[in-house]
């Protein structure tokens, strides 16, 4: 698997999630991770500009009076509108799923087995992604450089045509 | 036994010190969540012990301890619609036992780790 250096925040208030899915990544991708106990914490760290944030949708297990991880998805979205929030939750309910791809998910995940698999995955969607839009980047930037030098070579043309007429002209009052 | 750590020995690769690590994590967790729930019950403290319970969910997969998924379900929905309160008791007693049943099997499993 290609390896590819990525800034990741992972912010879950269940430390044994939080080790486990850090030990998974690990193994698996080139990474800086930061790890946070409370969304806040994380939101005080989105300069950092993170490609991908695994969010906890329940942050209120330590501190009852921590912001859960809806609201703190949508202050990360409207900080940070690129980054790629990856939801995770205790609750396989589809009106929670709902609401999280609504406020700007990148995708929801159940904490399960199978959750580690499907982070996996997604990260690996999420590099491709990024890839086809860094190439997108590259093939606009080559069409403008082309037809700007298509509009240089038709402006040299006519000057060219014009010089060869107006030498034609002066060489006729001769 | 309540406990299956077959998806824990395939996440781990049979690395015993990482097995070591997340269930010495369950262990703590789970004897804080058992008191935590059990004070949560008497004090009708719905929140607390939703909360509790939520994070013995995923936990408690991990360790493959299926029997108390639908009764940790049953205990948040109980929680949120503050509806049929008076199975609290019993549904506590019950998560609370099999809590302790798994404390005692991993804590075995953990000194042949």
């Amino acid at each position: 698997m290609a390896k590819q250096e990525r800034i990741i925040f992972l912010v879950d208030d269940d430390n044994m999630q939080l080790q486990m899915i850090k030990d998974y990544l690990d193994e698996r991708f080139e990474m800086k991770l930061y790890e946070y106990t409370t969304g806040e914490e994380a939101i005080a760290n989105m300069h950092l500009n993170p490609e991908i944030v695994i969010l906890d949708y329940h942050l209120m297990s330590v501190n009852k009076s921590a912001e859960n991880g809806v609201e703190i998805l949508k202050k990360m979205k409207e900080i940070c509108p690129t980054t790629n929030v990856i939801m995770l939750s205790g609750q396989d309910k589809i009106a929670v799923a709902v609401e999280c791809m609504k406020n700007g998910a990148y995708d929801y995940v159940v904490k399960s087995e199978s959750a580690f698999m499907r982070i996996e995955n997604i990260f690996n969607n999420i590099g491709e992604h990024m890839k086809t839009m860094h190439l997108l980047k590259i093939y606009k930037l080559g069409f403008k450089v082309l037809i700007a030098s298509i509009i240089l070579i038709i402006i040299a043309a006519v000057i060219a045509v014009e010089m060869g007429w107006a030498t034609a002209h002066m060489g006729g009052f001769d | 036994m309540v406990t299956n750590l077959d998806f824990l020995k395939s996440f781990s690769k049979n690395d015993t010190s990482k097995m070591k690590k997340y269930i010495e994590m369950y262990l703590t967790t789970a004897n804080e969540k058992s008191a935590t729930m059990i004070n949560a019950e008497k004090n009708k403290d719905f929140e607390t012990l939703k909360i509790a319970a939520h994070t013995m969910k995923s936990q408690a997969r991990y360790m493959g301890i299926v029997s108390l998924d639908s009764l940790i379900i049953n205990i948040e929905h109980i929680c949120n619609q503050q509806q049929e309160t008076e199975k609290l008791p019993d549904l506590v007693k019950q998560v609370t036992a099999i809590l302790a049943e798994s404390i005692n099997e991993l804590s075995q499993v953990i000194k042949t780790l």
